[in-house]
């Protein structure tokens, strides 16, 4: 089970008018994006983080948790922003390697900071539609913005896919473990070779499946999602 | 209303699976098919459904052999459908209501009716209050019952059942013993199962498969006497068989039944005593 699904139909927030959140999650993205002032951005972030930890009540070092990722991206580019060669020693920090000077100047930095900001202020927009909207209301936000159907089809059948690709390969790393398929990095190889064949196998099976229900249920090639 | 006549089926690899098969589902109300595992069942119910083909013999639906077109399959399939033994394999939304409306969305059904017929689906097997949650979240059992509502929610004349006991608790296996009875007040159901206990109780019709064959037929209170040809077939008696024959208590078809037997029987050693002392 995904953490993020399970949060998005146990908030607080859940009940609350799809629609709204979904124009308040995508203004305030807007705003992070367009507006270049740091103290919005601030704002943005901070607001966000109040309203998501105390309001829709997800658990606090959960929500971290699922910052991480963002955040690791976040590292490698800042560092490649902030820092620049020279060979002279303009920087207010640096370290010499032969006659090069490595190191980041007062514009980088605050640069950074500018960019970082910005960067949490979108995400924690992202997360707090993500973690307070089922996926399931989103879909009914789309079906009423007259989104073309073919997209909702492809989103409805993605995010079933999902659970479905999910449990199947749990269950086979599950046996895997219990059978010490895990226990060294040669058996680590192996297993995952074989985690791979067996989904691949499980996936046409699943498909040969799929088409005979299909069959059965009526369908008629397109994956109707009513009103 | 289905018959089947001298059916035959070959695979590609020439593997036979089903061989001179007759059935007529007119012999009752709730058709028991049981058989051992590979015995069959399932290529025949997808021979019954028009999915495979059969390589001899024929499926008669209303006494006109079913045919294999688009058109005619479709049709067919408004009034005899089946329910998978594995609910995930007919599970493709994350939306309960949406999934029990798919075929009826299928059928271009107005959403209007739609609304209607979902409801009444989804209470027919007890699961109304699922209908809002996403499908990932049900426990296999509640899966079990969204599976048979999304069948349900076309109007069948015959619902074909492939194990619908099968990974369900004591409690959920006599809720759909319910239901598989209330379905049969306006329906023909067919099913397979490997419970013996089910069959016996809720059947009043068995055919029992061995190998791609059939092996015998009849009423389940004879039927199930036969301890030799369950044998033969790697299927075994169920309990109230068993001690009917082992024990020598009276047949009895059903738990209740038995139980008020032997309430009526203590009474008697009871009483008895009283006039003895």
């Amino acid at each position: 089970m995904l953490l993020i699904d399970k949060y998005a139909y146990t908030n607080r927030l859940k009940d609350f008018n799809p629609m709204a959140k979904m124009i308040f999650a995508i203004g305030a993205l807007i705003l992070a994006i367009t507006i270049d002032n740091s103290y919005v951005n601030l704002m943005v972030f901070l607001l966000m983080i109040c309203l998501t930890i105390f309001v829709a009540k997800i658990p606090i070092n959960r929500y971290f948790k699922i910052l991480i990722v963002p955040i690791i991206f976040l590292t490698i580019s800042g560092i490649t922003i902030l820092s620049s060669i020279s060979n002279e020693d303009v920087f207010i920090w640096s370290i010499k390697i032969s006659n090069k000077y490595l190191g980041f100047t007062y514009k980088s930095l605050m640069e950074f900071f500018k960019l970082t900001i910005r960067v949490l202020a979108s995400i924690s927009s992202t997360l707090f539609l993500t973690l307070t909207t089922p996926l399931n209301h989103m879909i009914g936000v789309f079906k009423k913005l007259k989104m073309p159907n073919i997209v909702i089809e492809l989103l409805v059948l993605i995010y079933r896919s999902i659970f479905i690709f999910l449990e199947e390969s749990k269950d086979i790393i599950m046996a895997q473990e219990l059978r010490f398929g895990y226990t060294s990095i040669k058996n680590t190889y192996r297993s995952i070779s074989l985690l791979i064949k067996s989904l691949l196998i499980a996936l046409l099976i699943r498909f040969q499946d799929m088409q005979i229900s299909l069959e059965t249920r009526l369908y008629r090639g397109e994956f109707k999602t009513g009103d | 209303m289905i018959k089947v006549e001298n059916l035959g089926y070959q695979y590609e690899d020439g593997t036979i699976a089903l061989k001179n098969i007759h059935m007529d589902f007119n012999n009752g109300n709730i058709i028991g098919i049981i058989g051992a595992n590979g015995s069959g069942k399932s290529t025949l119910f997808l021979n019954i459904l028009g999915i495979l083909k059969p390589s001899r013999g024929q499926i008669k639906y209303k006494n006109k052999p079913i045919k294999y077109n688009k058109k005619f399959l479709r049709e067919y399939r408004k009034k005899v459908n089946m329910v998978f033994q594995d609910p995930d394999k007919q599970l493709f939304y994350s939306r309960v209501y949406d999934d029990v409306a798919f075929s009826l969305r299928n059928l271009d059904f107005s959403e209007k009716e739609i609304k209607i017929r979902v409801k009444n689906a989804l209470k027919k097997v007890k699961g109304y209050h699922l209908k809002d949650k996403p499908t990932h979240f049900l426990s296999y059992g509640q899966k079990k019952q969204v599976a048979i509502a999304g069948v349900l929610a076309m109007d069948l004349e015959i619902i074909l059942l492939d194990e619908p006991t099968s990974g369900l608790d004591p409690y959920t296996t006599r809720q759909m013993k319910e239901i598989i009875k209330h379905l049969s007040y306006e329906k023909k159901v067919v099913l397979s199962s490997h419970d013996m206990d089910l069959i016996y109780e809720v059947c009043d019709y068995i055919y029992i498969l061995g190998k791609g064959e059939l092996v015998g037929e009849g009423l389940p209170e004879e039927i199930f006497l036969k301890k030799e040809l369950l044998n033969n077939a790697n299927l075994e008696r169920p309990w109230l068989v068993k001690i009917h024959q082992e024990l020598g208590l009276p047949l009895c078809r059903n738990e209740d039944q038995l139980l008020s037997l032997s309430k009526s029987m203590k009474g008697d050693i009871y009483e008895k005593r009283d006039y003895s002392s």
